[in-house]
């Protein structure tokens, strides 16, 4: 009997410990099941964020400006890597027993460091130092002093210096374009710096990326039409020229005839846009695209062309120029002396006023105006350039006789450099004229025709005399090439009126005439030294920019004083 | 289960390799992300010296620098239209 009793008391005394223990761990997979509820739902977005705050942390990707370069590639704009310094003053103050490791450092010392903060107790940033090479910032920043840190920011270097200052501009200290190209086509250039999410560990590794939030875009290329050595040569022909004839500035355009690209743009004075402390803001313009002038003689080609392209007259034609002046309304117009009858040709190799106002006189009174206006003045080149004048032409429903005249001699409207270099661009690419551009042109656009190819040509050979003995511009001749080309000397226009001693010598000229490929445009403003022709002063410009640029450009001499390989050598030299 | 009684062990074997893959894949994860790290440094470090190279290269070989020593230290000239000789291809 005892042992079903013993067994009865043992049954529910397991029970019981059964149940205590059935309890016991229900209880504890409760209190462990409201933990995991509690840590992963209550509190989880705390203590992820808190857990995130120790080692997410959010990296800039850096991204670099777009690099400018000639149509050769070589740089005329690079973007290199700096460090910037700065610090937290707040934290930096709070730690002023270790600034002594900055004592007698070259680039931050500890008391420039006290004079730099001190002011700014109550801040969080300030700059310390900006657009330090690296190797300097490295010097500081292993100095370990608690509330300094370093930037990647990127600086502009113009290898090429004041040779291109005009075109390719500059940026600002945030790398944010203010002049030039690197004005005009920001967009392109500007570099988007980035964002990435990283995970770091104790020792600061990254060890996994996790996302990037903001991609970073480097900025674009730039590749222009210029070519630096013509760039060059027309840097230095125009500074030379301008401190011999004591001018106040000047501007050179080179253009491809065929393309419309300009392969140089030169202006006096210019600067160093790698140092620009103490730059007087008038040598900023990019006098080429922004000065306006009275063209004068050099459209005289235009005017010429307008009347054979109406048939008027021929290159033959003879006119009657005598006594050397002509009066028109109630002023007269000269010539240098009396020319007599001579032919159209000679109408342009001598530059007669007299000849040009009788042919505007006697052709239509808006043809003239029209033709200017299709050759590209008075309107923008479309060139895309901060600061383009669009020039000034005037457009009148009635002209009187003597605004006719004026406007067959270059009075009466004003041009860039550009603009004259695109109406010489229309002559020299037989009368269809190209749109011009400052990058490089791989396809070129379709033209648009302004002259007939027979008056365009007839133009050019006209001109070639002008460059010959007899003519305005013997000193534009360019050894082994026929060229072809005009001068004008304007008296500028001041405040009261057309000045007698002030000048602006000027030559526009084509290269070679046989088959152009070359369009130069040279400006000299008010040169004070004793000559001031545009055939003294402009016309020896553009022949050594000619010169060098045919070269530069492989461009084969159609007439040469020196030998042939393969022909008679004498002298022994083959 | 009754009809397939290797499934489960099958599956366990299954749990634990894909777990020692899931450790492995983090490893490797954060050896190449440094390593990735590394090299983005080596590229900053590169691009920089890239520029200056650059721009030491202008520097040198300026035009203007060109001409000058060639003018002055080696006496070059430009030749005479005389002394010319066009070869034609």
């Amino acid at each position: 009997m005892k042992k079903p009793v013993k067994k009865k008391v043992g049954n529910s005394s397991l029970r019981f410990r059964f149940r205590f223990l059935v309890g016991f761990w229900l209880v504890c997979a409760c209190l462990l099941v409201y933990r995991a509820v509690d840590l992963h739902v209550l509190q989880h977005d705390f203590l992820a964020r808190q857990g995130d705050m120790r080692n997410l942390r959010v990296e800039p990707l850096a991204a670099h400006r777009g690099v400018i370069t000639d149509r050769d590639g070589r740089p005329l704009a690079v973007s290199t890597p700096v460090t910037t310094l700065w610090a937290n003053p707040r934290e930096v103050i709070d730690n002023r027993e270790q600034w002594s490791l900055l004592q007698g450092n070259d680039v931050l010392d500890s008391a420039e460091l006290a004079r730099r903060v001190m002011p700014y107790a109550e801040r969080e940033f300030i700059y310390l130092v900006r657009h330090l090479a690296p190797e300097q910032a490295r010097k500081v920043l292993d100095a370990g002093v608690p509330g300094i840190y370093s930037l990647t920011e990127y600086r502009r270097y113009y290898p090429a210096g004041e040779v291109a200052s005009h075109i390719v501009g500059f940026t600002n200290i945030d790398d944010v374009g203010q002049e030039g190209i690197e004005l005009s086509m920001e967009q392109t250039l500007r570099a988007r710096t980035g964002k990435k999410k990283v995970v770091r560990d104790l020792l600061g590794r990254v060890i996994q990326d996790i996302e990037i939030l903001e991609p970073a875009h480097s900025g674009n290329d730039v590749r222009l039409s210029i070519d630096l050595r013509i760039q060059y040569l027309a840097y230095r022909e125009l500074l030379a020229a301008v401190n011999r004839h004591k001018a106040k500035g000047g501007s050179v355009v080179v253009l491809d005839s065929r393309t419309g690209e300009i392969l140089a743009m030169v202006n006096q004075p210019a600067y160093n846009p790698n140092n620009r402390a103490g730059l007087a803001p008038a040598a900023l313009r990019n006098r080429a695209v922004t000065d306006l002038f009275e063209p004068g003689s050099t459209v005289k080609p235009l005017t010429v062309a307008a009347a054979l392209e109406a048939n008027m007259v021929t290159p033959r034609t003879a006119i009657d120029t005598r006594p050397g002046s002509i009066r028109v309304g109630n002023k007269t117009i000269r010539d240098h002396r009396n020319y007599g009858v001579i032919d159209i040709t000679t109408v342009l190799t001598k530059s007669s006023n007299v000849g040009t106002t009788k042919l505007a006189l006697s052709m239509d009174e808006q043809m003239l105006p029209a033709l200017f206006e299709k050759f590209g003045f008075g309107h923008g080149t479309g060139v895309v350039f901060p600061g383009e004048s669009d020039g000034m032409l005037p457009l009148r429903a009635q002209w009187r006789d003597i605004e006719r005249a004026a406007l067959s001699y270059g009075y009466g409207l004003s041009v860039t450099a550009l603009q004259l270099a695109q109406a010489y661009q229309v002559l020299a690419n037989d009368g269809v004229r190209m749109p011009l551009s400052m990058t490089r042109v791989s396809q070129p656009a379709p033209g648009e025709r302004v002259l007939r190819t027979d008056t365009a040509r007839a133009i050019v050979g006209m001109l070639e005399t002008v460059v010959s003995t007899e003519g305005t511009a013997r000193r534009a001749r360019v050894n082994g090439f026929d060229v072809a080309g005009k001068t004008g000397t304007v008296h500028k226009l001041t405040a009261n009126g057309y000045a007698d001693d002030r000048y602006t010598g000027l030559f526009a000229g084509v290269a070679p005439a046989e088959n152009p490929r070359l369009v130069a445009v040279v400006v000299i403003d008010d040169p004070r030294g004793e000559a001031y022709y545009g055939g003294e002063v402009a016309a020896p410009v553009f022949s050594r920019i000619v010169t060098g640029a045919l070269r530069a450009m492989h461009v084969q001499p159609d007439k040469t004083p020196g030998q042939f390989a393969g022909g008679e050598s004498p002298g022994g030299r083959t | 289960m009754q009809g397939q009684p290797f499934l489960e062990p099958v599956l366990v074997v299954l749990v634990v390799i894909s777990s020692l893959a899931v450790s492995w894949t983090v490893h490797e994860t954060r050896r190449l992300t440094s390593q990735a790290q590394q090299l983005q440094r080596e590229q900053d470090r590169l691009q920089t010296e890239w520029g200056q190279l650059l721009l030491e290269h202008s520097t040198w070989g300026g035009y203007a620098r060109v001409e000058q020593m060639a003018r002055q230290q080696l006496g070059m000239t430009l030749p005479k239209p005389e002394q010319t000789v066009l070869v034609n291809p």
